[in-house]
Formats: C-alpha cells, sequence, structure tokens
C-alpha cells in the first residue's frame, strides 16, 4: 500500500496536476491540445531504452509490449486506425490497442476513496483475489442515486424509440421463447472502449475511453466522470480528439500522461528491487494495473501470468 | 421436460460504426440502398455476470476477420441502409427476416452450415442515417428458425455436475487448440467423452460420426460458445442450432435425448496461476476465479427426426428489443458528442457531397477543395471571392494584402468589422484570414502583408531591398498555391502577379469593375511553354497596347478609390469562383480553349467539356443593362505581362529586371516592341491625317 500512495501523491502534487487541478472543469472543455500536438511534433522519437531508469518507453518497446498484450490478453487487439493519422514510427498495422466493450458495473465515483482499502488483498496471493470485492465496495446509500441514474439515461433513449416501434409493424417479435427482460430498476452495465496509444511526447503508453450507457447511448463528459476515481476525475482526465479513430467518432477522454513516466519508474524500480530482472514486455502489464486505480470499476482484462513477476 | 427461454444478444453497435456508415453513404452508397456485407462478433460470457455484447464497430464493413480478437466468433451480417425515416417504417421486416432465415435454412440442409457453423448466425442490420442532424437509427435481427425441440429440453445443469476437474481441463484444451487451429473460436462445435472418460474436442462436423460411434447420448455433446451469462438460460445461438437438429439428421433416431453445451469457460490464461506482483500495492484484477465455471449442460429430448428434403423453412424470429424492452429499433444521437470542428466539417463536407447524389455526380469535391487559392487584394472582391470559395470547400486561402482595416471597409467588405477598424492599425490580410477561421475553423486561411510592387512606381535606392523583398515573397506565394486571383483596384498592380502567374504555369482569374460594368477573365496558360501566343488566351494585358503606369497619378477623391455599385463585387466574384470551379472539371483545366463565346456554345473545336457547362475567356458585365457577355481574347506577342519576352527576361535577369520595368515606364514597352509598334502607328495615323485633311479638312479620323 505504501507504494500505492506514492503513485496517487506523485499524481497530484505535481506542479502540473495542480495546474490541471485549478482549471478544473475547464480542463473537460472541448480541448485539443493544439499546442501540445506541435510539441509532439516537434520531439524527436525516443530510441534509446530508458524504461527502467525512466521509465519511458521507445515506440518500438510499445510495440513489443503490446504484442505481449494481445498474446497473454487476447481481448487486446492492435488497430491500423485512420491511416491518415498513423504515425510513422510504429507500424501501420499496429497503431494503438484496442479493447471493446468492456463492463462497467458500479461507479468509481461512488467509491468512497480511490483504490487504496478496498483493494487491500490479504494472504500473499493478492492477484487472485475475484472482482467480486468491487460491489461490496459500492456503499449501499448510493444504490438508489444508480438506479435513478439508469432510469435517467434509458428515458433518454426510450424517448423516441417507443414511439418509431409502433409505427413500425412487426407482427410477431418474438415466439415468447425470450428470457423475461431484466426490471428496469436493476443496474444494468455501463460499457467502454478502452484504447491504448503511445505519446511521442510523454513516451509513454495513454490510455483512452470511449463510453456508452446501459441503453447504448454515448456517455456525456460528466457520466464518464463518475467513473473516474474521485482522486482523479478532475485531475488526470481531459477529453481530446482521439490520435488514431476519425474525428467524426467524437471525443475521448484520456488519461493525462504527464505523470506516467514518473510512475513507471516507481513500479519498475520496486519489481527490480524485489530481485526481479524488469523486462520492457512487462510495461503495459504494470501500466495497466495503475491506470485501473484511475479507472477501477473499468473490467478490462490484463490478468496473465508472467514468468518471474 | 419443459419449454426453454433463450437470452437474446445484446447488440453493441459502436459510434464508429455509424460515422463510417455515414461516410460511407457519402461517399460511396449515395442513393443506393442495396445490402451491405458486415461483420459482427461476441465472445463468450466467461468474465463477467453480463451478457458478452454482439459487438458492431467501424470495422465492421471490413472483409476478412483483422481486427476481431481470435477469441470472439465472428458472425457474418447484412447492412441494409434505407434512404429515409419512411422507407424504414414501410420496409417489410417480416419478409426481410425471413429472406435470411431462408438462407441459413438452406445452408443447414445443404450441410454447409455443418462446416462454417457461423453462417447459422447470420444476422441483418437495418439502419436510417439522419447525416444532417446525425442521428442514426437502427435495427438488429437475429433470425431464429423455431422449432418445437426447444419445447423438449431439461433444465440448464452446471458443467461442473457432469465433468471432473480434469476433464474440464481437458475442455478447455481442447477448445483452445480447435481454436489455435481455425484461428478463431468456432461458434459451435462438438465434444466427446468416451467410456474412460477421455474427453475430446471437435468441430460442428464431428459430431454425427461421434454420434453414430457412441453408445449413449453422454458420450458425444454438441457445443456452443454461448454469450448469455445466466445459469438457468442458454444463449440465442442455441436456437438455430436446434433447428440444424431438424435439417439435418445429425442426432441418431433412437437417442432420447442429446446434451448441449453452453460453452463458458474462462480463457485459458485466467485459469493460469495469477501474477505475482504483490507489494506493488496494485489492485487485484478483476476477474473470475480460476475454479469458475459458467458453462451450463441442456438435454434436449426426441424425437429427432430431420425434416424432408424440400421442406420449407421454420417460422422465423428475431427482431431485437429496444431499450424499453418493445420490439423496435433504437436511436443515437451523435451531435453531442461530436468535436464542434468535427461537426461543422462534417456538415460542410455533406452539403457538398449532396450535390453528387443526384443534380452532378461527376463533380469532383475532392478536387476542389484540394485546389489552393492566393487572394491578391483583400478588399471587397477578396472577400466576396473567399467567401465563395469556402462555400465550395476550398480548404486554402491566403490573402495578400498591404493595406489597414479601415472605417469605409466593413460595410462592403464582408469579413470585416466595425472592431477591425478601431485603432487603424489593423491589417487587412491577416483580419480577413482570422475570418475565415472564425467562420469555418477547418479551414486554413493564410495572410501575407506585402506591397505590390508596381511597374511606373519608381524604387528609390532605400526601398530597393524591401522592395525586392516583397517581390520575392510574392513569387513564393504563387509558387506555393495552384490558382491566382487577381483582385487588386489598380491596373498596375496586377502586373506582377499576372507576369508571376505566366512565369509559373499558375491559373490565374482577375476581376476588375468599373462604376456598373464588371470584367472577370482567365488568364491563358500555354498547353507547354513553346506554344504559340495565338493558340492561347489572353492575359488582362493583352489587350492593351500601352504598358502599365501609375494609374493614381492626378487623380481627384472619386477617382481615386473604387466607386462602383456595391453589388457588383458580389455578381463579379461569385462568377470568378463559379469559372474557376468549372475550369477545375474541365479535362485540360487552365489550358482549356474558351468554348462559350457571346451566346454561342462550343465556338472552339475542343471536344472536351467540363460537366459543369461552358469555361468562357472574358465574361463582361453591365448593370445598366442587366447582362452578361462572354468574349474571348487571344494571347498577343508584344504583351506587357505574359509575353514570352517579358516571362523570359524576368526569368533571367528576376529582380533586376523587375526594377527597370518598377523605375520606368517605358521599359516594359521598349522590351516588347509596343514602343516600335507605337512609331510606326502614328506614322500610319499621321500619314492618314494628312490623306484625310487633303480630302476634307476634317480632324481626326
Amino acid at each position: 500500500m505504501l507504494l500505492l500512495r506514492c503513485v496517487a501523491a506523485a499524481l497530484m502534487s505535481t506542479e502540473a496536476a495542480g495546474r490541471l487541478g485549478s482549471l478544473g472543469l475547464s480542463v473537460w472543455q472541448m480541448g485539443r491540445n493544439v499546442a501540445l500536438g506541435a510539441a509532439e511534433y516537434m520531439t524527436p522519437v525516443l530510441t534509446e531504452s530508458a524504461f527502467a531508469e525512466k521509465g519511458v518507453i521507445t515506440p518500438d518497446e510499445f510495440v513489443r509490449a503490446g504484442d505481449q498484450l494481445v498474446m497473454r490478453c487476447p481481448t487486446w487487439q492492435w488497430h491500423a486506425g485512420d491511416p491518415s493519422k498513423a504515425r510513422p514510427f510504429l507500424p501501420p498495422e499496429k497503431q494503438f490497442l484496442l479493447t471493446r466493450s468492456v463492463p462497467c458495473q458500479a461507479r468509481a465515483a461512488t467509491l468512497t476513496k480511490g483504490c487504496d482499502d478496498e483493494y487491500e488483498v490479504e494472504g500473499d496471493d493478492g492477484w487472485v483475489a475475484t472482482k467480486s470485492s468491487l460491489p461490496a465496495a459500492r456503499a449501499e446509500e448510493d444504490v438508489p442515486d444508480m438506479v435513478a441514474a439508469a432510469a435517467e439515461t434509458l428515458g433518454r433513449a426510450s424517448l423516441g424509440e417507443s414511439e418509431l416501434a409502433a409505427q413500425m409493424g412487426v407482427a410477431e417479435a418474438d415466439d415468447g421463447a425470450l428470457v423475461e427482460p431484466p426490471d428496469a430498476n436493476i443496474i444494468k452495465t455501463r460499457t467502454y472502449d478502452v484504447s491504448i496509444s503511445y505519446d511521442k511526447y510523454y513516451q509513454c503508453a495513454r490510455v483512452w475511453l470511449y463510453g456508452y450507457t446501459e441503453s447504448r447511448q454515448p456517455l456525456t463528459q460528466e457520466e464518464i466522470l463518475e467513473d473516474i476515481s474521485a482522486d482523479h476525475a478532475l485531475k488526470t482526465v481531459t477529453l481530446e480528439a482521439h490520435p488514431h479513430i476519425t474525428s467524426g467518432a467524437g471525443l475521448h477522454a484520456s488519461i493525462h500522461p504527464c505523470k506516467h513516466a514518473s510512475v513507471m519508474k516507481k513500479l519498475f524500480s520496486e519489481l527490480a528491487s524485489g530481485g526481479r530482472e524488469p523486462s520492457a514486455e512487462q510495461y503495459l502489464f504494470l501500466f495497466l494495473k495503475f491506470i485501473s486505480c484511475v479507472i477501477p470499476t473499468v473490467e478490462y482484462d490484463y490478468t496473465i501470468a508472467v514468468d518471474g513477476l | 421436460m419443459a419449454s426453454l427461454k433463450f437470452q437474446p444478444f445484446t447488440a453493441a453497435l459502436d459510434v464508429g460504426f455509424l460515422t463510417e456508415l455515414g461516410r460511407r453513404k457519402l461517399h460511396e452508397f449515395g442513393l443506393s440502398d442495396a445490402p451491405v456485407e458486415i461483420r459482427g462478433s461476441y465472445a463468450r460470457a466467461e468474465r463477467h455476470e453480463i451478457p458478452s455484447p454482439f459487438c458492431v464497430g467501424a470495422d465492421a464493413f471490413l472483409s476478412g476477420e483483422a481486427g476481431v480478437p481470435p477469441t470472439m466468433c465472428v458472425a457474418p451480417g447484412t447492412l441494409l441502409n434505407v434512404n429515409t425515416l419512411e422507407d424504414f417504417k414501410e420496409l417489410d421486416k417480416t419478409r426481410l427476416l425471413d429472406g435470411i432465415a431462408q438462407r441459413i435454412w438452406e445452408d443447414m440442409k445443404s450441410g454447409e452450415a455443418l462446416e462454417r457453423g457461423e453462417l447459422m448466425l447470420r444476422f441483418v442490420l437495418l439502419t436510417f442515417a439522419d447525416l444532417k442532424s446525425h442521428k442514426y437509427i437502427y435495427w438488429f435481427a437475429f433470425p431464429a428458425l423455431v422449432v418445437p425441440a426447444a419445447q423438449r429440453a431439461s433444465p440448464p445443469v452446471a458443467l461442473a455436475s457432469l465433468l471432473s476437474d480434469t476433464q474440464r481441463l481437458a475442455l478447455r484444451e481442447g477448445f483452445a487448440s480447435l481454436s489455435a487451429t481455425r484461428g478463431r473460436a468456432p461458434a459451435f462445435f462438438a465434444v466427446r467423452v468416451d467410456a474412460s472418460g477421455t474427453l475430446e474436442v471437435g468441430p460442428l462436423s464431428a459430431f454425427a460420426d461421434w454420434a453414430a460411434a457412441s453408445h449413449t447420448p453422454a458420450e458425444a455433446w454438441l457445443a456452443f460458445c454461448d454469450p448469455c451469462p445466466l445459469l438457468s438460460n442458454p444463449g440465442w445461438p442455441l436456437r438455430n442450432l436446434l433447428a440444424l437438429l431438424t435439417a439435418q439428421q445429425l442426432v441418431p433416431r433412437e437417442w432420447p435425448s442429446v446434451r448441449i453445451l453452453a460453452y463458458r469457460e474462462p480463457h485459458p490464461g485466467a485459469a493460469a496461476p495469477a501474477l505475482h506482483a504483490d507489494g506493488l500495492g496494485l489492485p487485484p484484477p478483476p476477474r473470475a476465479a480460476a475454479g469458475d465455471s459458467r458453462s451450463v449442460v441442456i438435454e434436449v429430448h426426441g424425437p429427432f427426426d430431420a425434416s424432408p428434403r424440400d421442406a420449407p423453412p421454420p417460422k422465423a424470429v428475431g427482431w431485437s428489443l429496444n431499450s424499453s424492452n418493445k420490439a423496435g429499433p433504437r436511436q443515437m444521437d451523435l451531435s453531442a458528442q461530436m468535436d464542434p470542428e468535427a461537426l461543422a466539417e462534417a456538415s460542410v463536407d455533406l452539403n457538398l457531397r449532396l450535390m453528387r447524389w443526384r443534380l452532378m455526380p461527376q463533380l469532383d469535391n475532392e478536387a476542389v477543395a484540394a485546389t489552393s487559392c492566393l487572394l491578391v487584394g483583400a478588399g471587397t472582391l477578396g472577400c466576396a471571392v473567399a467567401r465563395c470559395l469556402l462555400g465550395w470547400g476550398v480548404r486554402t486561402i491566403t490573402f495578400v494584402d498591404s493595406g489597414v482595416v479601415a472605417y469605409s471597409n466593413p460595410v462592403r467588405q464582408s469579413l470585416f468589422t466595425f472592431e477591425d477598424c478601431i485603432g487603424g492599425d489593423t491589417p487587412k490580410a491577416e483580419a480577413a484570414a482570422a475570418a475565415l477561421r472564425r467562420i469555418f475553423p477547418c479551414v486554413h486561411a493564410g495572410a501575407r502583408r506585402i506591397g505590390i510592387p508596381m511597374p511606373g512606381h519608381p524604387v528609390s535606392a532605400a526601398e530597393a531591398s524591401q522592395v525586392g523583398e516583397d517581390a520575392r515573397e510574392l513569387e513564393r506565394m504563387v509558387e506555393a498555391h495552384d490558382v491566382i486571383f487577381l483582385l487588386t483596384d489598380t491596373r498596375e498592380s496586377r502586373w506582377l502577379p499576372t507576369l508571376l502567374a505566366a512565369a509559373h504555369r499558375k491559373l490565374a482569374l482577375t476581376v476588375a469593375l468599373g462604376f456598373d460594368s464588371l470584367v472577370v477573365m482567365r488568364h491563358g496558360m500555354p498547353a507547354e511553354p513553346a506554344a504559340p501566343p495565338a493558340s492561347r488566351l489572353g492575359c488582362y494585358f493583352c489587350n492593351d497596347v500601352v504598358g502599365p503606369a501609375n494609374s493614381m497619378l492626378r487623380r481627384t477623391l472619386d477617382q481615386q478609390c473604387t466607386v462602383s455599385r456595391p453589388g457588383l463585387a458580389m455578381v463579379a466574384s461569385a462568377l470568378a469562383v463559379e469559372l474557376m470551379v468549372t475550369l477545375l472539371h474541365h479535362p485540360r483545366r487552365g489550358a482549356a480553349d474558351a468554348d462559350l463565346v457571346g451566346d454561342d456554345e462550343a465556338a472552339s473545336g475542343e471536344e472536351a467539356k467540363s460537366p459543369l457547362g461552358g469555361v468562357p475567356h472574358q465574361i463582361r458585365g453591365s448593370l445598366p443593362l442587366f447582362r452578361t457577355t462572354c468574349m474571348r481574347g487571344s494571347a498577343f506577342d508584344r504583351c506587357t505581362a505574359c509575353s514570352a519576352t517579358v516571362v523570359d527576361a524576368f526569368r533571367e535577369k528576376g529582380v533586376e529586371f523587375l526594377r527597370s520595368a518598377f523605375n520606368s515606364s517605358s521599359y516594359l514597352e521598349d522590351l516588347t516592341g509596343l514602343t516600335e509598334m507605337h512609331r510606326e502607328t502614328e506614322a500610319k495615323l499621321e500619314e492618314m491625317a494628312g490623306l484625310a485633311s487633303e480630302c476634307d479638312g476634317e480632324d481626326d479620323f
């Protein structure tokens, strides 16, 4: 737990995080980060491996780490994205990693804390603990709110739909052999498309989120914030155009990578101090674990067996 | 025995799919509503207590299976995108569903579905894309053939109650290796448990042989990847698997029942020893424990008599439910999600693209959008031309102007406002470019504050280097753009841009106004540099027998300003832009000869045409007559701006040549031979005058 507090402190106490924090919601105002785009363009491609010393990775290491992730967790796949947005320093077919329709069954904002106590695991085989610890963390008094929220998003979708349904003229929709649809009061799940791109400026991986409501409507910015842990919601998340997906698809929420390198460096040095030899291939597994502090209820896949890790 | 109830697919349509659909509708499909092949994919419910969604993403249009995780089953689908909401409502959904169900049934009957189980997963996606408002209506149908077998099933039992841990491990490994040989998780497959308890996994096509060789139904099972996590119910894919049992004699007639496995075992990676990263203080991964298994087995009871070969398909169901759990379409409104700039870009693009659907299929929007335009002069004409170019989707516009915005400007010059005038030091070029960006953020609007050096406006020694730099900068600008618009208010300021356009063989268009008359002219471009002048069209200076000189000297106030009827600039600017767009569609583009003279078409011998209409050389208009006339003028071999003599001299001597032209009003006339021509003409005139006075004593002629 000690290290984790370091991580959180690193995220919160830095100048950059402070600056973002003071901007508060304005960070969400359609940030296109034009200046940063130019800065990224000017930054030379990192060629020298320095993941253990600095927590940064080269594009080549990103690709190797991504190959490992795809191999071990096949829900993740490489994608080419919009060819006109392809980065020359990455292979055309391996521009970014994507896992689709990842469920998110609870709101992180309703967890009382980020990811400290809730995740504390007894015994030494910590990682086998099941996700069943998650719903337990949801405070009971929060449930009615979530039902109301779910009903609201449902309402948003069904407003015109029932009207439409009446005009469709399908005689017999089903033969009575359908499972009874779940009660509207039962909270259904949100889903996220989670992607990982390589950030040339910060020389690290970067996570992007695009979410859908229970009734498959795109989540609003405010709704996405509910799935970011309270410690990070307004400090580390920005809304930007995805670097590889056509702009028509709308803006994605992104976990800002300004502190990724220092966090990754700490994780790698922790591994090394435990007597294990860190390798670049492990980067994304460690990275995704760290990201799960920020989006604790988005249940993407990163569990694998890594020898020696 | 009881009736089975099935959990329908939970369709997860990506925003990315809809935007890609919108893009294809606009750029490829046009008015066509022909069916399009797409693909969907789903995983078995292994990790979560919620149904695995049936995913249709932006890559659904791609053929093959690239980008779909190998753990997911791929299903072939048909997209039907209709043109209007009325079409969506009126389309015969029952017929549509029955049509797909018929194909599924035929594939079952032919045995094709045994080899390619995914054919039983065919689906339909009916859509209407309202591209103007970014609203999409969509409705999935997963056709399921209704067979009586579904009413003769025992309630599902947990797999763990039928198989030992060792057998379950063998099942997972067998499934993984079957997936590996096929490169993808099979949607349907077969399982054999022999009398000694050894478990084997094989393709669906292996079932019939395994069953025939078995003694009891416990030895050969059918199986499917199940996206449904419910322990009490199977998912939708089972429905057509049951129908397959009616279509084909897979299960031996004498069997009282058959076991069907709803496969929901975790991926082997998850079952492997967990990642030891203790001490890192990171949360444990959200995953079901290795021992967990959600798989269930359903026992379906006979009789198992395949229907006759020519039996019609059973009744089909499968239109999916909306968010209120009623059969009906869903809708998605993307406008709120979109980046406003992307929204603007898409909407502008849409309006232009729509011209292509019916009115002008040959329209080449890409060519127009890719044309970069240099506007020399950011005044009344510059503003009006720029706005019209924006309307056509031109994305690169650069203004050249040396002036600042004055209080008289905003009312006529449509890109400026009162605020631009305050202080009297806002450069016009920059203000105009900024205004374009405010109007449409996706435009690449540039500005250069350059004074255009002019013949007859002598350059002092102190100014020489600045003027040289201005000329070079203007040349760089001309080189960097495709089309040059000459929109300044004096004759002589058009000279250098005309020369530069000729020297770099760029299309130049001139717009000039009188008080109530206008001329819009495109400068001729030689097809090849050595072409004789007569074979090409003239430039703005070709009709003149005097070189450009300072026209501002000794002018009164009303003569110095452009005093013209306010509507004239708009008319003229619009004509110039339309002429450019028409030319861009002509096979010979700027080198096309004039094919419209007076009211006559095809005055030239050229066969090639622009689909948008005629490409006249000059359009002269008169407001008092409310009339425009097209004219043609050939290039003049002694032209002071575009003749080979001048262009060659410029190429050879560069700035030095320009300086001579600026400093001496007679230099260009001497160079081109105009001076000599004047002398000859005068001599002729004198001769004629002498003759005339001899005749009747009148002056002039």
